[in-house]
């Protein structure tokens, strides 16, 4: 249609000056001839002395002045005959310039009216030191031409515009289906392998939503033999855990030596922390999934109340303060899903924290997002590792603890669920670890 | 005790059969649900842990099956599925606890306890039979405020006894707790613990009645 209009209004332009061409041609030669006739005039009046007279009976006995063909006779600067009162044409300045010229009256002419053109012929008899100028005003004729473009082409102009809107329309209504299904795939998550089913299934589109659901359908099955095959390997590797677990029991009853209940003793802990591993990498398979149903209104302070009693026996024994404030905050999320991420957090503070320290819990609520920040002191964790804490497996050089360095990847994992975030901060060898939920209720 | 072991992982149902064993229970190990389900018939168990995955029935079908039939032996899920619904499927069906491989032996142990411990009725984890006390999780033995060391089998018969507090206990029900399908005891092995436990205790607190069995007799 851009194309059409341009070509359109490129014809048109080019029909206009073409016709404005054809219609200047015969006025130039119309304006030259009168000169002539007029210089003609003079000099065989002026061979016989009658210049003077020629002129005189010129300004009494020439008919009354049109508007739009000028004479004029001038002598110098002095102007000897004008067939009208106003605009005068002085003859060129420059010698040898005569000719025809036009000239753009811009300076006294309303806008619309500023592209009057006069055309303007100037002939120089030197014998005499006359000029004759003969000058035509186009405007009549411009209005002319505009006049019948205009006629000519306004039936087109509303059918080209009329043909637009209904194209629009067509258009607009023919790609609601289109922006519909465009809104239905935008709107998905990651994981929603939902079939596609719009209102009235326009046919138009029912291939592309074949093969839409089709591909929906082959994703989720690859996304679950994935998941399937991380719980399977997390499932074999327990029961082998389970089996050296037990052995190392049976082992430990029956040595004496203090060297061999040692050895004992430190293969208990690696297994147990294999064991947490296969627990946690579980866990992150799992969160992989989507979450279907379970969202209910959580107090995330009661869960971490709860959360700590179930710590409090490793509180007692590292004789840590814990410091919570009770204030109630809800949030619409999953409750097990919670859990597991303040296990991890409160897991690390207590098992990271010095001995004899204490750990902040402070919750907050900004907006439609509530954070619960976790503050213990950690002397001996480097700066540069701070970054480096949410990653998989990463345990800071010299942790001897039974972690598997999944922990906060599980929090942020968790908090990702629900377009949160966990941020870490050290300063003054205090951690900050804030996790930043987003109210799904909001 | 007399505990029934369905696992079909030979590493685990070995190790695990050793520990128990080590622990007091006299151990029958099987490797199929079906096996389990027959084992179960004999009547000859106190307790049993079940594994979920087994060859032919699977565990917890195999509880299923045996409630339906009015079975009410307690038994426990030993199993690597950790999903709440996975536990609770279990439990309803007819588990009455369930554990997670890899697990912490000692509260397997634990909580094979209490589940004999309410088998018999019992909400006390210690055995009190007038001035004798006995405490099965750690096997200790109390006399008047004084501690009496026994071997694991003595302690496993003088709690058998005093379970059968008031009445006698026959000699086969005390050969069953002490000994697997597997295990055969010799003729005479009842008397020898029965003689030693009145050497420990006095020779009074056990009464023997020929062809019926022994009986605690608290002074």
């Amino acid at each position: 249609m851009a194309v059409f209009l341009l070509v359109w209004a490129a014809a048109l332009a080019l029909a206009y000056r073409a016709t404005d061409t054809e219609v200047q041609q015969p006025i130039i030669r119309g304006l030259e001839y009168d000169a002539h006739i007029i210089l003609t005039a003079l000099q065989a009046v002026a061979a016989v002395g009658g210049d003077q007279q020629f002129i005189s009976r010129l300004r009494s006995e020439s008919p009354s002045s049109i508007d739009v063909r000028v004479y004029q006779i001038w002598r110098g600067e002095n102007i000897l005959f004008s067939s009208i009162k106003d605009n005068n044409f002085p003859p060129p300045k420059k010698e040898g310039a005569y000719g025809f010229r036009d000239t753009i009256d811009r300076t006294d002419q309303p806008w619309y009216n500023h592209d009057t053109y006069w055309y303007i012929y100037s002939l120089y008899e030197p014998t005499l030191d006359i000029w004759v100028i003969v000058a035509q005003d186009t405007a009549p004729i411009q209005r002319i031409l505009r006049l019948i473009l205009i006629r000519s082409y306004w039936p087109l102009i509303i059918i080209l515009l009329g043909a637009g809107v209904l194209t629009w329309v067509a258009v607009t209504f023919g790609l609601r289906p289109l922006s519909i299904l465009t809104a239905n795939l935008s709107s998905r998550g990651a994981e929603d392998f939902q079939h596609i089913y719009l209102d009235n299934n326009p046919r138009e589109l029912q291939p592309v939503i074949q093969s839409l659901n089709s591909l929906f359908s082959r994703l989720e099955k690859t996304f679950e033999r994935e998941r399937q095959f991380s719980q399977n390997a997390a499932h074999e590797i327990r029961g082998p855990l389970a089996a050296i677990e037990t052995q190392l029991y049976n082992v430990a009853q029956a040595v004496k030596e203090t060297q061999a209940q040692h050895a004992v003793v430190s293969l208990k802990k690696r297994v147990r922390r294999l064991a947490c591993v296969v627990d946690n990498l579980l866990q992150l398979a799992r969160l992989d999934a989507p979450l279907i149903g379970g969202l209910c209104a959580i107090d995330l302070n009661g869960v971490i109340s709860d959360v700590l009693a179930d710590f409090s026996d490793l509180i007692k024994e590292r004789n840590l303060t814990i410091d919570h404030s009770n204030s109630t905050d809800h949030v619409l999320a999953h409750k097990a899903v919670i859990v597991i991420a303040f296990k991890n957090l409160i897991d690390n503070a207590v098992r990271y924290s010095p001995v004899g320290g204490s750990i902040l819990i402070i919750s907050e609520r900004s907006g439609d997002s509530v954070s619960v920040c976790f503050k213990n002191a950690a002397p001996e964790l480097d700066g540069s590792d701070v970054s480096r804490l949410s990653e998989r497996f990463f345990r800071p050089v010299g942790s001897t603890g039974l972690g598997s360095g999944l922990g906060l990847s599980i929090a942020l994992r968790i908090a990702e669920i629900y377009d949160g975030s966990v941020a870490l901060n050290l300063e003054d060898e205090q951690l900050s670890v804030c996790f930043r939920i987003y109210d799904r209720r909001v | 005790m007399r505990l029934l072991l369905a696992e079909d992982d030979l590493m685990l149902g070995e190790s695990l059969k050793q520990a128990l064993e080590s622990e007091g229970y006299a151990v029958d190990w099987v490797k199929t649900g079906d096996d389990a389900i027959q084992a179960v018939f004999t009547g000859e168990f106190d307790i049993a842990i079940f594994d979920w995955r087994m060859p032919i029935i699977d565990g917890v079908t195999a509880i299923g099956r045996l409630r339906i039939r009015g079975d009410k032996m307690p038994i426990l899920m030993l199993t690597a599925r950790d999903e709440l619904a996975d536990k609770v499927n279990a439990l309803d069906i007819g588990a009455d606890d369930y554990i997670v491989k890899p697990f912490i032996i000692e509260e397997l142990f634990a909580r094979l306890r209490v589940l004999y411990r309410r088998r018999k009725g019992s909400a006390s984890p210690t055995l009190r039979c007038g001035q004798l006390t006995l405490n099965p999780a750690n096997k200790e033995v109390e006399l008047d405020n004084e501690k009496i060391e026994l071997s694991v089998r003595e302690f496993t018969v003088l709690q058998r006894l005093i379970e059968c507090q008031g009445r006698f206990c026959s000699k086969t029900s005390l050969t069953k707790a002490l000994y697997s399908w597997d295990n055969i005891a010799a003729s005479n092995t009842i008397e020898v613990y029965i003689a030693r436990l009145r050497r420990a205790l006095g020779a009074d607190w056990i009464k023997t009645r020929r062809g019926v069995g022994y009986k605690i007799n608290p002074l």
